[in-house]
């Protein structure tokens, strides 16, 4: 077995607001090894966003902490280091691309200025020198004359050539930990592909592990090696990907794979999940898809299920699974 | 050009025939110099009949958006013309305008945008009644309930406003005021892919029950090929402003002919399986609509490129019944 590069152990990050804690992240536990891409797929307000900001250190303003838990990058518990130690962690041994590439690019400097930002920050080092390294930072995410690119703003260039270049930034710093959160969902479908097949290539260039978030599950067989899937603040499944779509255990997880529409196949009523999530100031003692399961009995009710370990690296968090 | 219909055909309920928009791209306000046209919709014809789904495909840039805003008779066709149940709709003005709008409404892929938060949505859903004088205000009051309970909402939440509803109930909200006036034609921008998976297919679902019920027509805007697999009957692909493929929804899905469907579909993301067999990958970006390929408006992505490819520009021929593909390979 590879070596692991980050591990998260029984995360706890909560909103305090004046009416309440909402408990968006509540003991999420996972680990990525070197060279690996983990999905971590569910619903809006699952908490897998938050899940990735609580790693980065960069929680929003407004109440949100991280109360409970640890992250281990490379060994390291990164939740105690001081902010000016983080800021020399993240873009060398973790960075993180977002899902609109407009709001990680500021607008009234150029591209090359934006790199060179990045690249100056790691090692000091001549302008001619940092100016070259920037064309090939570019030429590496297969940005067409990186020489002309580089003085132009963002602009100037197309949604799927600037999450290029925000991808670009972010391993410029070689890190061994890319968090990638929804990378593909503002673009077109055909953009789409040639950007997953090139953090495909990159991640094999390089070794490094990505924790990929995202809704979509055919993203998630095209990227993937193995899957967690996240339900109210917690991680309910969470295996290799292709037992996720042949088998899976969790009564959540098979809904919602049920729920996608196919490209082949009859077509009829599509499977649909009934309700809502619970609100998460308000979180039910036992299972927290129990309102919703079409299995639901009084234990479900009674308290939260263990994780069982239902075959080979995969668990899920359901009293009706029996383990394999 | 003769407006009647076909002998033993039914009149279909929206006609649309050899539509062209050109936007003039201008610099100046007081001396304005004209330096180009955008060619958004290129000579685009398609019927919808009643009831049934007409898918548009396309990516960003194709003119799906500019077809379906000329649709709903927001923009004026620079050329062409549309017409429903054989009716001319350039230059509807006053009662004929109100009325085509009454019959033809839209649902917008962000249900924020299309809803007013300080508006009760009760209110909303009646706005268009009301618009119309469809009935005094106990009538008006039942309809709305109806409408609601329709689209699978309970009566009392029209009481509410729209930041009391998830996305998918806004969404729902959404549906029932452009129902409100029985329309023939519901224009759907991308209606679910704001929405969650689950939420997409319980929407998915309503959006089929309700043209079950009241027989009305859409036009399903849409990228995801999934869905319109599972709505339309029959779909419309569109690169750069002119239709590529169309074919009734089970013959384009049983075989693509067109290299840039194919691309489409070598895109999809299957869940689970691996990928779809004879993949075609596309390099590079759609290009500027201001200055289009000649030719063939694909043939600088196209794999299957030939010489004439960038001269001779393809027409669309039938390659079987209702299965029309604009490419040099199929001639």
């Amino acid at each position: 077995m590879t070596e692991t590069v980050l591990e998260v152990r029984d995360l706890h990050t909560h909103f305090f607001l004046r009416r309440g804690v909402i408990k968006a992240v509540d003991g999420v536990s996972f680990s990525l090894r070197r060279g690996e891409v983990l999905g971590l797929v569910g619903e809006s307000g699952c908490g897998k966003s938050l899940t990735a900001l609580s790693v980065m250190r960069l929680l929003p303003k407004g109440g949100a902490q991280t109360v409970k838990g640890e992250v281990l990058l490379e060994g390291e518990n990164i939740l105690d280091r001081s902010p000016a130690e983080m800021r020399g962690i993240r873009g060398r041994k973790i960075s993180m691309v977002l899902q609109d590439p407009q709001t990680s690019l500021n607008p009234v400097f150029t591209v090359g200025d934006q790199l060179r930002e990045a690249i100056v920050r790691r090692h000091k080092a001549p302008r001619a020198e940092v100016m070259q390294e920037a064309v090939t930072a570019l030429r590496r995410v297969e940005i067409a004359a990186p020489e002309q690119r580089i003085a132009q703003y963002p602009h100037q260039m197309s949604g799927g050539m600037k999450q290029r270049v925000v991808g670009a930034i972010a391993i410029s710093g070689q890190p061994a930990v890319l968090i990638a959160d929804e990378p593909t969902t503002a673009l077109d479908v055909t953009i789409q592909l040639q950007y997953l097949k090139l953090l495909k290539r990159l991640q094999a260039e390089t070794g490094m592990a990505i924790l990929f978030i995202t809704h979509d599950f055919g993203v998630v067989g095209r990227m993937c090696d193995r899957v967690a899937v996240m339900y109210a603040g917690r991680i309910v499944e969470c295996g290799p990907v292709r037992q996720i779509f042949e088998a899976p255990a969790h009564p959540y997880t098979r809904a919602l794979i049920a729920s996608v529409p196919r490209m082949t196949g009859p077509i009829g009523r599509l499977t649909t999940i009934e309700g809502q999530p619970p609100s998460l100031m308000n979180l039910p003692v036992g299972c927290r898809f129990a309102s919703r399961c079409p299995q639901v009995e009084q234990r479900c009710l009674d308290a939260y299920p263990a994780s069982v370990q239902v075959g080979d690296a995969h668990t899920a968090d359901c009293w009706k699974v029996t383990p394999g | 050009m003769s407006s009647q219909p076909p002998a033993g055909r039914a009149q279909p309920l929206l006609k649309v025939e050899h539509v062209r928009k050109h936007f003039a791209l201008t610099r100046g306000i007081l001396f304005t110099r004209v330096l180009g046209h955008i060619k958004a919709v290129d000579d685009v014809s398609f019927e919808i009949p009643a009831g049934r789904t007409l898918g548009l495909v396309g990516e960003s840039g194709c003119g799906k958006t500019t077809t379906s805003r000329m649709i709903l008779n927001l923009e004026t066709p620079t050329e062409g013309r549309i017409l429903l149940e054989g009716q001319p709709i350039e230059g509807l003005q006053g009662d004929a305008l109100r009325a085509y709008r009454a019959k033809v409404q839209a649902v917008f892929q962000d249900p924020w945008s299309s809803l007013n938060p300080r508006m009760k949505v009760g209110r909303t859903i009646a706005e268009s009644l009301i618009v119309n004088a469809w009935g005094g205000k106990a009538q008006i009051a039942e309809r709305v309930r109806e409408l609601l309970l329709q689209v699978g909402l309970r009566a009392e939440q029209a009481e509410q406003y729209p930041h009391e509803f998830s996305g998918g109930q806004r969404q729902r909200v959404a549906l029932a005021a452009a129902l409100a006036s029985r329309p023939q034609l519901i224009v759907l921008d991308e209606p679910v892919s704001a929405l969650d998976v689950s939420i997409r297919a319980q929407m998915m679902n309503l959006l089929k029950d309700i043209q079950a019920q009241d027989n009305v027509a859409y036009l399903l805007v849409a990228h995801d090929l999934a869905t319109v697999r599972h709505m339309a009957d029959h779909v419309v692909v569109m690169y750069l402003g002119k239709i590529v493929e169309q074919a009734p929804t089970a013959s384009l899905f049983e075989e693509v002919r067109h290299p840039y469907t194919k691309a489409l579909f070598s895109a999809v993301l299957v869940a689970g399986a691996g990928q779809m067999a004879g993949e075609v990958e596309l390099s590079g970006e759609v290009p500027s609509p201001l200055d289009p390929p000649s030719g063939c408006r694909f043939h600088t992505r196209c794999p299957y490129v030939m010489p004439h490819c960038a001269q001779v520009e393809p027409a669309l021929r039938e390659v079987l019944p209702g299965h029309a593909v604009a490419c040099h390979l199929f001639e």
